[in-house]
């Protein structure tokens, strides 16, 4: 050892990462492999290994870099770097430090769907924009048999709208024979006539995973669909070229799930309220003339034709009767909410109190005639009765 | 009757919203009022029948039937000539 300078470990580390500082091509090189153990630190610095199938280096950088990231990086994608690669002299670990990142051949790929997204856009296959159904018969979904997309879709429209129904398409949602899968899935939903809106898509992925759905085959057959599309490839904020041929985009199956499938509660009360609605006018505007067919009643005139009119209610009643049966036993079907209600207004329609037995006797001008005063001989009269209307001449006042 | 049974829940909803609608207006004479009324009750009817008429399927269109659309978008169209050929 004599004659040899003994360094410590600190010296030799500083020595080696000097030797590296001096190398030109290690000050400034560029390295493409995978990244893995992807790590964002509070501190806003970036830790992460890039790995070949053989080997692997550790990565950092700094803040200032990770700033102008374009992207968010995630383990598995391929990326290049560039940066220069020095020693930490602490742990005596070689490393990169990186002060730029892309994803390879990103810049191929963007390009390609660019161009894609320019000629079908040309071509008008981005032009839908049709409303959804409000009521689906049933809701037609392109999606894999296996993927948390169906369970999700599912599991929403489930809740929404118990009763619904749902027509599955299975086909892959990644690799090779996805797009054309993709596309039979949609074209075969399309021949049901029940299946009145569709679901394509998957839950979310890598850029990798996702790009069956930027392929011209998908978005020719969702373009071409008889029924509104809706696209839910699982990607907040990457759109792909089936997002924009189809009818409506949304970012995640379950959104798909609650843009197409109705709450089953909102449509019972939507037509409750219009029930109610039509109740109510009906009501304000019979009751004027129910008051004046009270006067009339009590009156000689409405007396006098017993006969014919027992006869007339006899007859009336039995049909009554028969329609109120037929309509109960129809609305024995409905809910308990809704039957409550319909129960009421049948009880309450003006139709059943003409079907009772009663007329409602109006003038020329169609104003209700309530008293044996606004009749004279020679009248012209209108005379309004379950069933309809008929035109009468007072012959004479009793 | 029929002509109410027929309509789709969408078609259904809109006719009983008109109908609501045009007995608003005071013009509408007695009778056609209490037409329109009854109308309303059935279209009413109608619709809740088709909200409960679900019966919760889940079903899957057969591997069969994929195969087929599948099939038919790799038949690309080659030459017109081909077509003439009869069975």
């Amino acid at each position: 050892m004599t004659g040899e300078t003994v360094f410590t470990v600190a010296k030799l580390n500083e020595y080696a990462a000097r030797i590296l500082a001096n190398d030109p091509r290690l000050r400034s090189i560029k390295v493409s492999g995978e990244l893995s153990g992807f790590k964002r630190h509070s501190s806003g610095h970036l830790y992460f290994s890039l790995k070949d199938p053989d080997a692997v280096i550790s990565c950092v950088m700094f803040r200032s870099s990770a700033a102008k990231l374009a992207f968010q990086p995630r383990d598995g994608m391929q990326v290049t770097v560039h940066g220069s690669v020095s020693i930490f002299p602490r742990d005596g670990k070689y490393q990169l430090y990186a002060d730029g990142m892309r994803v390879s051949g990103e810049g191929e790929l963007y390009r390609q769907f660019l161009l894609l997204k320019e000629r079908l856009g040309a071509e008008g296959l981005f032009d839908n924009e049709r409303p959804l159904p409000v009521l689906p018969r049933t809701i037609g979904v392109a999606t894999s048999e296996v993927g948390a997309a169906l369970h999700d879709i599912v599991t929403v429209t489930r809740r929404r709208f118990p009763g619904i129904n749902i027509l599955l398409a299975p086909c892959r949602v990644q690799g090779d024979g996805a797009p054309i899968e993709i596309a039979a899935a949609v074209n075969a939903l399309n021949r049901f006539p029940e299946c009145d809106v569709i679901i394509v898509g998957r839950g979310g992925g890598s850029y990798e995973d996702l790009s069956c759905f930027n392929s011209e085959t998908a978005a020719r057959a969702i373009a071409s669909s008889r029924v509104p599309v809706v696209s839910a490839v699982g990607h907040e904020t990457d759109f792909t070229i089936a997002d924009f041929a189809a009818d409506l985009r949304a970012p995640t199956p379950s959104a798909a799930a609650e843009l197409v499938c109705p709450l089953y509660s909102e449509l019972v009360s939507d037509v409750d309220a219009l029930k109610e609605e039509a109740q109510r006018i009906a009501e304000e505007r019979l009751g004027a003339a129910l008051n004046g067919l009270e006067a009339l009643k009590a009156s000689s005139a409405m007396t006098n034709p017993k006969h014919a009119l027992g006869v007339m209610k006899n007859r009336l009643e039995l049909l009554v009767h028969r329609a109120d049966h037929a309509a109960k036993t129809a609305f024995m079907a409905a809910d308990a909410g809704l039957e409550a209600r319909t129960e009421k207004l049948l009880a309450l329609s003006p139709g059943a109190v003409l079907k009772r037995g009663y007329s409602i006797i109006e003038d020329e001008n169609g104003s209700v005639i309530g008293d044996i005063n606004g009749l004279k001989p020679d009248k012209n009269v209108k005379l309004v009765m379950a069933g309809g209307s008929a035109s009468a001449v007072i012959k004479q006042i009793n | 009757m029929n002509e109410v049974t027929g309509l789709k829940y969408e078609e259904a909803y809109a006719k009983l919203e008109e109908i609501v609608e045009k007995m608003s207006s005071a013009s509408v004479p007695l009778d056609e009022l209490i037409k329109l009324y009854e109308e309303g009750m059935r279209l009413a009817e109608h619709c809740g029948k088709l909200l409960k008429g679900y019966e919760a399927r889940l079903e899957k269109v057969s591997q069969k039937a994929l195969d087929a659309e599948k099939e038919a978008l790799s038949d690309i169209p080659s030459d017109d000539d081909d077509e003439e050929a009869p069975f």
